[in-house]
């Protein structure tokens, strides 16, 4: 009975969070612009070299990235753990809701490198031998690492889903155990297992495969990793109750 | 309509707060659902309209789990908190934000309820008082005009001449193809709406009666002490008292004296109308 999805609800719930927080995105916006004004003038201190401004342009670019998203995050906590609100009610299904959750992510970034771009040409025109970093260079620079931070970022997203308080320790937690577990892996099974084998039949071994396997094909591994943890943040949305 | 067959629901471990309830809902009555403080009145409406899960048990509203939230089911429910988190839009933008959801949201009851209330629409709702943000409240409660409504004491927070008006809106504008649940512990405010009660008490529906059947079964009239009675109370007119009624002469539902009634002898009561 009207379970299928419908693109009309999605635009339905996009309008009614624009309605509802159109204000709060001015101010968003003017934290941005603030924000650049900050970088301007720290870009005026200090080494007057390329290098240097290019390096604090992919510091700034982090920044904000980083500040944007968790932003999202919590405002997506506070819309789905709002225990007084009409958003479980709201006549969408769950996978309609998740949706425009995700698109309102994607909008976030896409303004966030809309008023970027402008804002750092500005800067260039002001400051001799400033020269402005490309979304293609960005996109060289964290190539490799894209699917990891997106696996971490899903992360972060499904932690703001799960939990009503203290999401972001709970992430920060999670992260520690992650990287701990990996190292303490990597350390233990392979380093210690390979070690012993040294100089025997070493790339012969099914622990050489999987390293290989998992080192050249990391890619898919994190994004079926960071598909599986939106799976898991849709099933939690799902399962979202008034307690 | 809605059918709940042997549901529990506990928030801490055996600890229930509904505890393996029937109930059957029929179309087109405004229901009075009364129990005391912390006997799952909320919890019950929050079941209904898909923001909890039962334990144990099934629960069906036009033949769906309210449980999957399925856009097609909430399109046809609609569940007005008791205390509602406003967002800092004014009053007509709350509106527009969500009447585009319900299929069956009316712009004739709107304009009635505006008229009626006598807000300022255009003002923001984080500047309103709690009682003028409830009228905007109720105001799209009663403009989406689902086939199911149901109302956490609706009439909190409202003033006086709000609670007539709210009547008034409630009594024009719902019609036989809709089903009103009001939880309520102000039952004077809605005794001349309601057309059917429901009683929480101790974790289980201890009444599930229309109006006209409870004064076949039961009398609400002056008694004398010693009258066999199930519940008396001393009023300036008389010592009032609600009874088995076995004379056959209907006597208008006191809905307090039959709370009390019923809270003091369940089992009493079960057997006067299970019968």
């Amino acid at each position: 009975m009207n379970d299928k999805i419908s693109l009309q609800r999605i635009k339905l719930l996009l309008r009614a969070d624009w309605i509802e927080h159109r204000t709060q995105v001015s101010f968003v916006i003017g934290s941005f612009l603030a924000a650049f004004i900050v970088f301007f003038l720290i870009t005026l201190q200090g080494d007057a070299t390329t290098k240097e401004f290019i390096r604090k342009q992919y510091f700034f670019y982090g920044l904000g990235l980083f500040g944007s998203f968790i932003y999202y995050c919590r405002y997506i906590g506070a819309k789905v753990h709002e225990p007084k609100g009409l958003f479980l009610t709201l006549p969408a299904n769950t996978m309609e809701k998740f949706s425009a959750f995700l698109l309102e992510g994607f909008i976030l970034i896409a303004v966030f490198h809309l008023l970027l771009w402008p804002a750092l040409y500005v800067i260039s025109l002001t400051v001799p031998g400033y020269s402005v970093i490309s979304f293609f260079d960005i996109m060289r620079t964290f190539k490799i690492s894209l699917p990891i931070i997106a696996f971490l970022s899903s992360l972060v997203f499904l932690s703001y889903i799960t939990f009503r308080k203290h999401a972001f320790p709970a992430v920060i937690l999670a992260y520690t155990l992650l990287l701990g577990g990996t190292i303490f892996m990597i350390k233990k099974i392979v380093i210690e297992a390979l070690g012993s084998q040294q100089g025997v039949f070493t790339e012969m071994t099914p622990m050489y495969y999987t390293v290989n396997f998992l080192v050249r094909y990391h890619v898919i591994a994190f994004v079926a990793a960071t598909l599986g943890i939106l799976y898991i943040a849709y099933l939690k949305l799902k399962e979202k109750e008034l307690r | 309509m809605i059918t709940i067959k042997d549901a529990s629901l506990s928030y801490k471990r055996n600890n229930p707060v509904i505890d393996r309830i029937d109930l059957d809902i029929q179309p087109g009555c405004i229901y009075g659902l009364l129990g005391k403080n912390g006997e799952g009145k909320t919890t019950l409406l929050n079941v209904l309209s898909g923001q909890l899960f039962l334990n144990e048990g099934t629960c069906h509203v036009f033949g769906e789990d309210p449980a999957k939230r399925n856009a097609g089911l909430l399109q046809k429910l609609f569940l007005l908190p008791e205390e509602i988190n406003m967002p800092d839009v004014t009053a007509m933008q709350y509106i527009r934000m969500y009447a585009p959801f319900y299929p069956t949201f009316s712009h004739d009851i709107l304009k009635a309820c505006f008229e009626s209330f006598e807000v300022d629409f255009s003002a923001r709702l984080k500047k309103m008082s709690q009682g003028q943000r409830k009228k905007i409240a109720i105001t799209l409660a009663l403009a989406v005009h689902t086939p199911l409504l149901l109302m956490d004491e609706p009439t909190n927070g409202l003033d006086i001449p709000s609670k007539d008006v709210f009547r008034k809106l409630l009594a024009s504008f719902t019609n036989e193809e809709q089903t009103v649940i009001i939880s309520t512990h102000q039952v004077r405010d809605l005794e001349s709406l309601i057309d059917a009660v429901l009683i929480l008490d101790n974790k289980k529906i201890i009444l599930n009666s229309r109006l006209n059947e409870i004064s076949r079964k039961l009398f609400f009239r002056l008694t004398n002490p010693e009258e066999d009675v199930l519940y008396r109370n001393q009023t300036p007119f008389g010592l009032m008292g609600v009874g088995e009624n076995t004379d056959g002469e209907e006597t208008p539902v006191s809905l307090e004296l039959l709370f009390n009634a019923a809270t003091l002898h369940p089992q009493e009561i079960k057997r006067i109308f299970n019968r």
